[in-house]
């Protein structure tokens, strides 16, 4: 069954350094919800209190509207996930690491060949975990979530350090998870484009609090699309364009971008430029992508985005 | 719990530290029956331990005199407080937390398997210097310092309580490495911070003006070791050591009670 969420004015101090600040969302069960933000915004402390690892100063959180705390040994039997990279005993084999956990938390070992089969790590199941990639560290780890059939997996920055072809594998894998097991997600990463594939909201962190919180797609939403020229000759268009109201810039390699807010009707801009004499060769809608729409919207909280 | 227990002791077999260590026993209990073999005769040695030199039963008495105030302890030291503190350093105590393992349940099996380590070292050591004295001397009855004749029967039980003594002692040195290790962040610091204070408690004993202090609560292996060596053995005396060593079990369990120092 998925889990709800909701975490009401969650604080952490670190001494008397707050590491975040009066945190709040919710998430619908089913819903996946993706954090990002800068290094050291406060990402993993929350997914780290999420996962019953750390104890908020102030706050709460609830799954299913039961508090996660004073008890988070019994919510975690229905939430799988890691926090930086997955950790397992090097000198026992996948298969014992997940034969362990299993046993400890009264798991089957047929859920642990199944979700080894899952994450095609049935081959490498009888290996020592020391001598796993990294990649296969993470599909274990994924794994290891998986075989509780959990409501809420939470995972940070699941493609930390995955070559491209693991990227790839990684992006199908977690893409498969949500269609199949239906199960809340939230995760955190520095790839947008992941977020924007695999979670319906986006929750926007810096320096310790939520700057946005909200569907993925209404994001910096007043950001506009933009209309991209390649023409001949460019100055000239430039100047008609500018003499049509337009707030056009050139975009190198003899293209113009113009910010578009749908005011004029785009035919006619561009008959008017044909009229005109000027040699239009591609004329390109854009939309501003999640990542830009992030930046700027970071840019216009004052936020520095290094 | 128990399956915890299994599978700390499993973990365990897999390290060739933990091999190491029982190897590195038993070539202490064959170094204690060779370098007893050297003494032999020198009038403080016989002063302490006794004057029947040449008997089998007296090195493993003389390697748990001379190896439980501090070596035993290190031994048991570097097994419990690595446990939890090794674990959180190599990432697999978040791994547990998360995936719903009761940390209660792993801390008292931690407990119970370092408790069963400081049991086989005692054995370990205890029964390979036993072996070598054996080897080297033959069992037989003797005197002790007292003065008075001790058959083989009265070594054995001699030799019964000492381990029986060592491993209590042990199993307080286990259960404050643990703790220390429940507090720890890294391995070394537990096991840095449990010697430490072994270190620390065994020189205030010596200090003249804390002598009425250590008898009442730093109890000392040595001290009591002399006192089951007394014929017969100095029954309250060895009471109130096992009730000093039972308080500070019972002080270390409350610490970790109230702070609860398994997640951050």
């Amino acid at each position: 069954m998925a889990i709800a969420v909701d975490v009401e004015g969650v604080t952490k101090f670190y001494g008397k350094t707050a590491a975040l600040e009066n945190v709040s969302f919710s998430i619908d069960a089913g819903s996946a919800l993706g954090l990002v933000g800068p290094n050291g915004a406060g990402k993993s402390t929350l997914l780290k209190m999420l996962l019953g690892l750390m104890r908020p100063t102030r706050g709460a959180i609830y799954y299913n509207g039961q508090p996660l705390w004073p008890d988070p040994a019994s919510a975690m039997r229905q939430v799988g996930g890691f926090v930086d990279t997955p950790r397992f005993y090097p000198y026992l084999t996948g298969r014992e690491n997940l034969m362990m956990l299993a046993e400890l938390t009264h798991g089957s070992a047929r859920r642990v060949d199944e979700a080894l089969h899952y994450v095609h790590l049935d081959g490498a199941a009888e290996q020592r975990v020391g001598g796993y990639s990294h990649g296969m560290r993470q599909r274990l780890g994924i794994a290891a979530a998986l075989m509780k059939r959990p409501g809420l997996i939470i995972l940070d920055e699941p493609e930390d350090g995955l070559d491209p072809a693991r990227l790839a594998e990684m992006r199908q894998l977690l893409g498969r998870v949500r269609q199949e097991y239906g199960s809340t997600l939230i995760m955190s990463s520095h790839v947008i484009s992941d977020i924007e594939r695999l979670c319906d909201r986006i929750a926007v962190f810096d320096n310790g609090r939520i700057r946005y919180v909200g569907p993925v797609n209404t994001l910096g939403s007043r950001i506009p699309e933009e209309i991209l020229w390649e023409l001949w000759p460019v100055e000239r268009g430039l100047r008609y364009l500018r003499n049509l109201g337009l707030d056009a810039r050139p975009a190198g390699e003899g293209r113009i971008a113009a910010v578009w807010d749908g005011s004029l009707d785009l035919g006619q801009v561009n008959a008017a430029l044909m009229r005109e004499g000027l040699a239009v060769r591609t004329v390109m809608r854009r939309t501003a992508s999640l990542e830009s729409r992030l930046l700027a919207y970071l840019e216009d909280s004052h936020v520095d985005v290094r | 719990m128990w399956t915890y227990v299994k599978w700390e002791c499993r973990r365990q077999f897999r390290l060739v530290r933990f091999w190491g260590s029982l190897f590195s026993l038993v070539l202490l209990g064959a170094l204690f029956a060779y370098g007893y073999s050297q003494m032999h005769g020198q009038a403080a040695v016989m002063d302490y331990v006794g004057r029947g030199l040449a008997n089998g039963f007296f090195v493993p008495i003389l390697a748990l005199i001379m190896s439980t105030s501090i070596m035993l302890p290190f031994f048991v030291t570097l097994f419990s407080a690595d446990s939890i503190a090794g674990e959180r350093q190599l990432g697999t105590w978040a791994t547990l937390l998360t995936h719903g393992v009761n940390p209660w349940s792993a801390f008292w099996a931690k407990w119970l398997v370092g408790l069963g380590y400081g049991i086989l070292a005692t054995v370990v050591l205890s029964g390979s210097s036993l072996m070598a004295g054996f080897l080297l001397f033959g069992l037989h009855g003797s005197a002790l310092p007292s003065g008075i004749n001790a058959a083989p029967g009265d070594f054995w039980r001699i030799l019964m309580m000492m381990m029986g003594y060592a491993v209590a002692g042990l199993a307080v040195v286990s259960t404050f490495a643990l703790i220390v290790s429940a507090f720890s962040r890294h391995a070394v610091s537990a096991i840095m911070v449990t010697m430490g204070s072994l270190i620390v408690l065994a020189m205030l004993g010596d200090l003249p003006f804390l002598t009425r202090v250590r008898d009442l609560f730093f109890t000392s292996y040595f001290s009591r070791i002399s006192d089951v060596l007394s014929y017969p053995p100095n029954g309250a005396a060895l009471w109130h050591g096992l009730v000093v060593y039972a308080l500070y079990m019972v002080f270390f369990s409350a610490l970790v009670l109230w702070f609860q120092p398994f997640r951050d």
